[in-house]
């Protein structure tokens, strides 16, 4: 047998461990932003490009695909390599997909600040860097499978399973997500519209929690635990139960973030039973990983990495317990739209996604620095700095999430509701605040590990190129009789692709093609109608602004919320609606019901200075809608573009847009004048942000009446 | 209570589950006392830990099973209980329901410390020579000795990771049967037997509760206030009454001292919609949507809009500072305008 000489790249490793904490140090500062935005609104300094509805997405977007993608491509760089004994298949490749990655990054930094969104959640990024991401995908996947396929091992161990199904199944969420009719370079339409775009939605933002904070992490586990405990994978039958029942199950329960809204209850039933059954699957990997140190948690005590281990573990079994919890319609009608949802996902975040990466960083980079880490003494510091900040995070938003679910559904005993939502919010403005507390702590931390492993570095020599020798593998033929039935799985990497991809496509298949094909789903309301040209102007305003980030449009079927905003959302009400808006957080009031409940010049006060009219609101001022010029040159290719989506615009009325907008928004003009003796220019955006809110919700409300006769 | 309980359906099941635990995990004891349990053996548990003998020193925490006494009485207590739940009583706010849950998740964790140490018990008690080697949690968690580890590991490396050919946890398997079981009953009850109301029906019926329910309170708050019959109130308790809600709901428009705003001057003798107090009690009762008072008949009742339209009626003649200019017609009361005539 010959040995053969190669060497491991670690130069890729290390940049992406690099890029890992500087956008990690950078995600975290927005977070801490926004977050104290929510108690000083002022925060944002008035200007429009550092408002919430604009920087909380590039918060997330920062952590998911800046600080968590970069983290998953150091491990799964560094671990690939290893298992597979061999280099990364091309040097070039992965030169393309680090730069590649870091540049989609930059333009998501500016432009959604910009306003340039698709306002989907996680997926708020505009076509051509979505095109992008596609290329850099599929980019780091020759590369993987290039590198997988000349490897010097026999079978594919467990860590490079989970990276395959990451890989593919990222791939197809994204690509089925992100169809859209673009009207120009950075703005388009989804081409899916209100129920359906609502499903599609959520079948991507829940598996993008999935597989890319849960799948390339369980890999890096499998990967890193054993390395740094020094012990044997508990168990391999463990590991392929799992494995398969994860990806399978996991893939099915998107539509638990959509209980008690217009999605049909068969969708939201399957959605609910899948999130129960997920219990067992996730919990397999934390246990498989617990037990892994099983002999070795005398070694806890004194590795402060692997202590942050033990942390995310343990936060990933308490977030997949709570989030099954969470998918019951009872505990979902409490808790949905409230901040427990964002304690929910921070204990994953800051728990599971932070903690590992943290410990992998310390692991790697003394042993690619050939070196000692810097300061043991400042690690253990980040360690309790970190879990408290954890803490300081999660227990306060809980306890919000609760108070204000609750509140939401006080009434007095004469039937009225008990709360105003002002009043609601108000309440736990503290809870915030001592939020924000906790992010400074975490980020604290944060800071601290980036100084040690910097000075870690500068003490040590890097090595880039790692000599390794290993013998060359011989091909021979599979004999199945003799070892696992799994094994098949393991010899080729693409029977593992092929595998996962069917495996992950039975859910959606089942979810969204009904959806797509069978009327039924979504019923037919004759008084619905597409926007006017100015309301679809001030729609793509809304977006811009980000104000589906606080309100939400999804008056659901509960007396509290009817009570509160109006008759509870109808499927049909969305059929025009490219993209949807339902929203997932309530930091405002629901806006589905909002159109004519004020005058035109409440609205226009009430957007200039919220706090004139509601005492003690956290929304920011809008000062820019006053004085920018509403840019409608695009209106004639937005309506087309509409119209090949589906809405039923007339000829006429796409020629007639522009003469339409100014008719309307002379009106609007004249409300204000009559109302308020205001005078306004009717060319501002802000007459384009009262058409829409006026229009909201108002379709249904010809046909409200009707329908309460025709249930009596 | 009542009206926010039956917005939170099924809260009560916390309840029911940590009383579900407790029997579930009693019927599991007398089974294993009195069905696996040797008769010598319960002998010996029998004298733990009230006598002296040197057996004591292996039961420390014996006593703890007095507390088991002292939770099931609450519990238990909870059983019968469970009506005053839905007994409408001031007393029951939404923090009394948060704390009874905290107390019954607080009491579960207790019960389940105290079950394992029973268990403990009954595991020194039964466990084979080589069981007690290896601990209860690693039997429960159906694990090998370490020491065995060899014979498990198996043949491949990977960058010298090596992988256990332990069997999947027994209790992993039962986890993952029973949500599966979960799932298909779930599914059997909503969609298939149809027995369960999906969200449209749930809210119907929360409609017409909450109607009764509406419906009795107003005929037992009896004065049935309207536009017709509503007197100013001069009761001091009122008036504050009316006095909080005008400051929640009416100052951000109208000024904190009736000085007007957005909304017209409350403090001047000139009035759009008339200024006596059934006209008040209409406005504020019926909104008037053309000029952008809102109708707060839904979120206000009868009884404080009273209070609060004779509050505001108490503005008349203070002269706050920064007032808006009049608006509408001097108003004169018909009564004091019959005595100005004299």
């Amino acid at each position: 047998m010959k040995i053969e000489q190669f060497a491991y790249d670690n130069r890729t490793v290390r940049d992406f461990g690099v890029a890992t904490m500087i956008f990690g140090i950078v995600g975290m500062l927005v977070g801490v932003t926004v977050a104290f935005q929510l108690v000083f609104p002022a925060l944002n300094f008035g200007i429009q490009y550092t408002t919430f509805g604009r920087i909380r997405p590039l918060h997330t977007n920062a952590i998911i695909f800046a600080f968590v993608g970069n983290a998953i491509f150091m491990g799964v760089y560094y671990s690939l390599q290893r298992v597979s004994r061999t280099r990364m298949y091309s040097d070039t490749l992965s030169r393309i997909h680090f730069w590649g990655w870091q540049l989609i990054i930059l333009s998501a930094a500016i432009t959604l600040p910009l306003g340039l969104t698709s306002s989907k959640e996680y997926a708020e990024l505009e076509m051509p860097i979505d095109v992008a991401i596609t290329l850099i995908w599929v980019v780091f996947g020759i590369n993987m499978f290039g590198t997988i396929m000349k490897r010097r091992e026999k079978h594919i161990y467990v860590a490079v399973w989970f990276y395959i199904a990451t890989w593919v199944t990222v791939a197809l969420l994204h690509i089925v997500n992100s169809f859209a009719l673009p009207v120009s370079w950075f703005k388009s339409y989804s081409l899916y519209a209100g129920v359906q775009d609502a499903l599609v939605q959520w079948w991507y933002g829940h598996n993008a929690v999935a597989f890319f904070l849960t799948t390339p992490f369980l890999g890096m586990m499998y990967y890193f635990l054993p390395k740094m405990a020094n012990r044997p994978v508990y168990s391999y039958k463990l590991s392929i139960l799992h494995f398969w029942t994860l990806i399978f199950l996991y893939i099915w329960a998107g539509p638990h973030h959509l209980l008690y809204t217009s999605l049909p209850s068969w969708v939201q039933s399957l959605g609910v039973v899948f999130s129960i059954m997920l219990i067992a699957p996730s919990w397999g990997g934390m246990i498989n990983g617990l037990l892994t140190l099983r002999g070795a948690w005398d070694k806890v005590r004194d590795d402060t990495s692997l202590k942050f281990m033990v942390v995310a573990l343990t936060a990933y079994g308490m977030a997949t317990f709570e989030g099954p919890l969470l998918s019951l319609k009872s505990v979902n009608a409490i808790a949905h739209f409230t901040d427990w949802i964002v304690a929910h996902v921070h204990v994953g975040g800051l728990g599971w996604n932070g903690f590992m990466t943290f410990a992998i960083l310390y692991w790697l980079f003394p042993r690619m620095y050939q070196t000692e880490i810097y300061s043991k003494k400042m690690m253990e510091w980040h360690f309790w700095i970190g879990t408290l900040g954890i803490l300081f995070y999660a227990v306060p938003m809980y306890w919000a999430g609760f108070v204000q679910g609750l509140m939401w559904k006080e009434f007095l005993p004469d039937g009225n509701l008990k709360h105003e939502f002002l009043a609601t919010s108000i309440q736990i403005i503290p809870m915030y605040a001592l939020r924000g507390i906790g992010g400074v702590l975490y980020l604290g931390g944060t800071i601290l590990m980036v100084y040690n492993l910097w000075q870690t570095a500068r003490k040590g020599v890097f090595l880039a190129n790692e000599q390794a020798e290993a013998p060359a593998l011989e091909h021979e033929v599979i004999h199945v009789g003799h070892s696992h039935w799994h094994k098949i799985f393991e010899s080729k990497s693409l029977v593992m692709l092929v595998g996962s991809l069917i495996v992950v496509s039975i859910g959606g298949v089942v979810q969204l093609v009904p959806m797509f094909f069978v009327k039924e789903n979504v019923e037919k309301i004759s008084t619905v109608k597409p926007y006017t040209p100015l309301e679809l102007e001030g729609r793509d305003l809304y977006i811009r602004e980000g104000c589906n980030n606080c309100h939400t449009q999804m008056v659901r079927p509960f007396l509290s919320e009817t009570e509160r905003y109006g008759e509870y959302a109808k499927s049909g009400e969305f059929v025009y609606e490219h993209p949807f808006l339902w929203g997932s957080k309530r930091t405002g009031p629901d806006l589905l019901r909002v159109g004519k409940k004020y005058l035109d010049s409440w609205h226009y006060y009430h957007m200039l200075e919220p706090t004139s009219i509601s005492q003690g609101s956290i929304m920011p001022p809008y000062p820019w809608l006053f004085e920018q010029t509403l840019d409608y040159s695009l209106i004639n290719v937005k309506m087309r573009a509409m119209r090949t989506l589906g809405v039923p615009y007339t000829e006429n009325e796409i020629t007639q847009a522009t003469e339409n907008i100014k008719i309307q928004a002379k009106g609007i003009v004249e409300n204000l004048r009559k109302e308020k003796k205001i005078t306004v220019n009717s060319n501002l955006e802000i007459i384009a942000m009262i058409a829409y809110l006026q229009r909201l919700g108002t379709d249904i409300k010809v046909e409200k009446q009707q329908n309460i006769d025709t249930q009596k | 209570m009542r009206n926010m309980l039956k917005h939170i359906t099924g809260v009560e099941t916390y309840l029911i589950f940590s009383l579900f635990l407790f029997l579930v995990f009693f019927a599991g004891m007398l089974i294993w006392l009195f069905v696996f349990l040797k008769k010598n053996q319960v002998e010996y548990f029998k004298n733990v830990p009230f006598d002296g003998t040197e057996n004591n020193a292996k039961f420390p925490k014996m006593p703890i099973l007095l507390l088991i006494a002292m939770i099931i009485s609450p519990l238990s207590a909870f059983a019968q209980d469970k009506p005053t739940f839905y007994v409408d009583s001031t007393l029951f706010t939404e923090w009394t329901m948060l704390f009874l849950i905290f107390i019954a998740i607080f009491l579960t964790a207790i019960t389940l410390g105290v079950a394992i140490q029973l268990l403990l018990i009954m595991y020194n008690l039964t466990a084979t020579e080589e069981e007690k080697q290896l601990g209860i949690w690693q039997v429960l968690l159906g694990l090998k000795p370490i020491a065995k580890e060899k014979d498990l590991m198996l043949p491949e490396k990977y960058d010298g990771i090596s992988e256990l050919d332990n069997p999947v946890p027994a209790w992993f398997n039962m986890l993952f049967g029973v949500t599966i079981f979960f799932a298909v009953v779930y599914m059997g009850i909503y969609h298939v037997w149809k027995v369960g109301d999906l969200q449209d029906e749930e809210y119907v019926k929360e409609v017409q509760y909450a109607g009764v329910q509406k419906e009795q309170y107003l005929k037992k708050i009896a004065s049935l206030i309207d536009e017709n019959n509503v007197k100013v109130t001069k009761d001091k308790k009122a008036l504050d009454e009316g006095a909080k809600v005008y400051q929640i709901n009416c100052a951000s428009c109208h000024g904190k001292k009736g000085e007007g705003g957005l909304g017209p001057n409350l403090a001047d003798e000139y009035w759009l919609h008339g200024g006596n107090i059934n006209q008040v009690f209409k406005t504020i009762k019926k909104g008037v949507a053309a000029k952008g008072m809102i109708s707060w008949e839904k979120k206000l009742n009868p009884l404080q809009i009273q209070n609060t339209a004779s509050f505001i009626l108490t503005f008349q003649g203070t002269n706050p500072p920064n007032p808006k200019e009049p608006q509408g017609e001097k108003f004169v009361e018909k009564s004091s305008a019959k005595g100005n005539a004299k």
